[in-house]
């Protein structure tokens, strides 16, 4: 019991050093970011009904997706970044249509532990422009997501992250037709940094 | 910055005024798609104790089983025909199944279109349907020979100009039947240096008809009544068509784009202008229901000899409606008063008196769905009939036959059973 308690303890302070330990970015350093991976429907709420996780075939569900992503930003202190990202997500209707949703994001990403390893926690909002065969419709969408990067030498490294997508889509004229869709986006990154 | 950011927000604020007009939103779309319609069904006509259907591209009998449940016979293989000809089965009706046919034979190496019957209970296959076997050349009538918008070139004018030919909405006894017509025209050019002569000049032509298929004796087959309509009409239901764009060739239809126009007797009459109406008038002779820009609307209709006179009478009473995606229901049979109708992706609904203005939640206006629905999406395609019990027959486009009970169920807020084994119900009841 002794030893576990010791194991949790020195695990939690390991981070704590990295955290306080000097920075690794200045101010004016940059990155790079490809990301790609699966995102999955975890909730869809439309004229208070709820629509949980994704169907294959199932009324009312949409199929898991995809989602790919391009993203640069600037670090303004030692630990956050700032900086945009645009990405292209799809996912299937049950007739085999195709939704898209494309985001145009600022996004902030603060790094709390940063070198070699890296821990990511980033956040981003921002225009939607979403389609659905002869629909379209612009609307807002904010990501929160966290996730971890090894870097392989100074400037290359690779990524993995967790993230949760909302996306409301409202209309002024017709609440009707509102509704809020959130996803999880659980991807893989190709980063590099200068 | 702030400046900037300020721009951007005020931006994107006004891009969310409303791009997309269509009455679900996008992620809702997207959410309610339906699976991919099936082969295109339809109902010909009964035979007996039997329905005659169009299952898949193929011709079927519908009838009762010893189990109950609904027992499909292939009759006719037409979805393997050759290329470059093709039998259409266009009504069944009495002991006969009813085709239009352009197939090059000897007789007709040109492709005429005709007619001819096979009778139902002598159908192997194609080539054994000849036990009564009538051909009958697709006339086109004389009115139409005299119209003086265009002169028919060449000497035979029966079938010979009939380049396609479409049949929908069956009822006993009759058809309707789009077909088009292609020929040459003398132009309308007048020479200036010499403006009596008279033109020698054709152009190539085509028009659109609308007539109903009868029968003048046991042996002959002809389109009856027929009428110009917009190039792309359909047709929607008993005597109703809709135009779905305009026909700039034809003066008459220049502007007219998503129109409704009765049919009768030769001739066709708008009843209703409109863009934006999402769908159609379903009903028998003279009565009708219109669902137009998320408005109900009643039609009755009263022919009179050389002048129509439609009623267009609004029902919204929406007021209590719990159901909030009103404008997509569809009108699919009117009964006096009452409406059985179908709201896309959400069932079928039942409005037993729309002229109930009533301002209580027992106002029988409001739509009241038909039971559950299963899994599957159930798109009603045609109403068979009634057994005199204010229930209803439908076939549905690929989950069989249902019976609706519009006052029966929980509550008495309606009920749909599907024909099956242990339903109960059979298909011979309701002819």
């Amino acid at each position: 019991m002794k030893k576990i308690i010791m194991i949790l303890i020195a695990a939690l302070l390991i981070p704590s050093g990295l955290v306080f330990a000097a920075p690794y970015y200045d101010v004016g350093d940059q990155f790079l970011a490809i990301t790609a991976g699966p995102t999955t429907p975890i909730l869809y709420n439309s004229e208070g009904e709820n629509v949980i996780g994704p169907g294959f075939g199932e009324r009312g569900k949409i199929t898991l997706g995809g989602i790919v992503s391009i993203g640069y930003e600037v670090f303004v202190t030692n630990y956050l970044a700032v900086g945009g990202e645009i990405g292209y997500q799809f996912n299937f209707a049950r007739n085999g249509n195709v939704l898209t949703s494309v985001p145009i994001h600022v996004k902030m990403t603060y790094l709390p532990i940063q070198g070699r390893f890296e821990l990511p926690i980033s956040f981003s909002i921002g225009a939607n422009y979403l389609s659905f065969e002869d629909r379209a419709q612009i609307t807002f969408s904010a990501t929160v997501s966290i996730g971890v990067n090894f870097f392989i030498d100074d400037h290359w490294g690779i990524g993995i992250n967790a993230g949760l997508s909302i996306l409301p889509e409202l209309y002024a004229g017709d609440p009707g037709k509102n509704g809020i869709d959130l996803d999880l986006p659980t991807t893989i990154s190709a980063i590099y940094r200068h | 910055m702030k400046k900037a950011l300020i721009i951007l927000i005020a931006a994107l604020l006004i891009l969310l005024a409303s791009c997309n007009d269509s009455l679900q939103g996008v992620l809702q779309a997207a959410h309610n798609a339906t699976e991919e319609d099936k082969p295109n069904s339809a109902y010909l006509g009964t035979n007996g104790s039997s329905l005659i259907i169009i299952r898949e591209g193929d011709v079927y009998s519908a009838s009762d089983s010893s189990t109950g449940e609904v027992k499909y016979t292939k009759l006719l293989d037409i979805t393997n025909q050759a290329s470059g000809s093709r039998d259409f089965p266009f009504m069944a009706y009495g002991e006969h199944l009813y085709m239009a046919t352009n197939t090059v034979t000897e007789a007709y190496p040109d492709g005429t279109f005709r007619f001819y019957r096979i009778r139902i209970s002598d159908i192997q296959s194609f080539k054994d349907a000849n036990s009564d076997n009538q051909i009958t050349p697709a006339d086109i009538p004389d009115s139409y020979k005299s119209s003086n918008r265009v002169t028919i070139s060449g000497e035979k004018i029966s079938g010979d100009n009939i380049v396609e030919f479409n049949a929908t909405n069956n009822t006993p006894g009759k058809t309707q039947v789009l077909y088009k017509v292609e020929g040459e025209r003398r132009s309308d050019y007048v020479d200036p240096e010499n403006p009596s002569a008279v033109s020698d000049h054709y152009d190539d032509w085509k028009n659109r008809h609308y007539g109903v298929i009868e029968w003048t004796s046991s042996t002959s087959l002809n389109i009856k009544n027929h009428a110009l309509v917009p190039t792309n009409s359909i047709i929607i239901s008993d005597g109703v068509l809709k135009s779905t764009t305009d026909d700039p060739e034809i003066e008459e239809f220049k502007d007219d784009v998503n129109d409704i126009y009765i049919w009768r007797n030769g001739a066709i009459h708008k009843v209703y202008t409109g863009t934006t109406y999402y769908n159609f008038p379903m009903g028998s002779d003279g009565s009708y229901a219109l669902l137009a820009n998320g408005e109900l609307y009643s039609i009755d209709y009263t022919y009179r000899s050389e002048d129509y006179d439609a009623t267009l009478a609004r029902h919204s009473s929406f007021t209590f409606d719990p159901y909030k995606r009103e404008a997509n229901y569809v009108p699919f049979f009117r009964s006096g008063n009452s409406i059985i109708g179908y709201i896309s992706e959400n069932g079928i609904y039942w409005r037993e008196d729309i002229t109930d203005t009533s301002a209580t939640s027992s106002n029988k206006s409001i739509p009241r769905m038909l039971g559950v629905r299963e899994d599957n999406d159930i798109i009603p395609l045609s109403f068979i009939g009634t057994n005199g019990n204010t229930e209803f027959l439908i076939m549905t486009q690929n989950n069989g036959f249902y019976v609706l009970q519009p006052t029966a169920g929980e509550n008495g807020r309606g009920k749909m059973t599907r024909i099956q084994e242990d339903s109960g119900y059979t298909i011979s009841e309701f002819l």
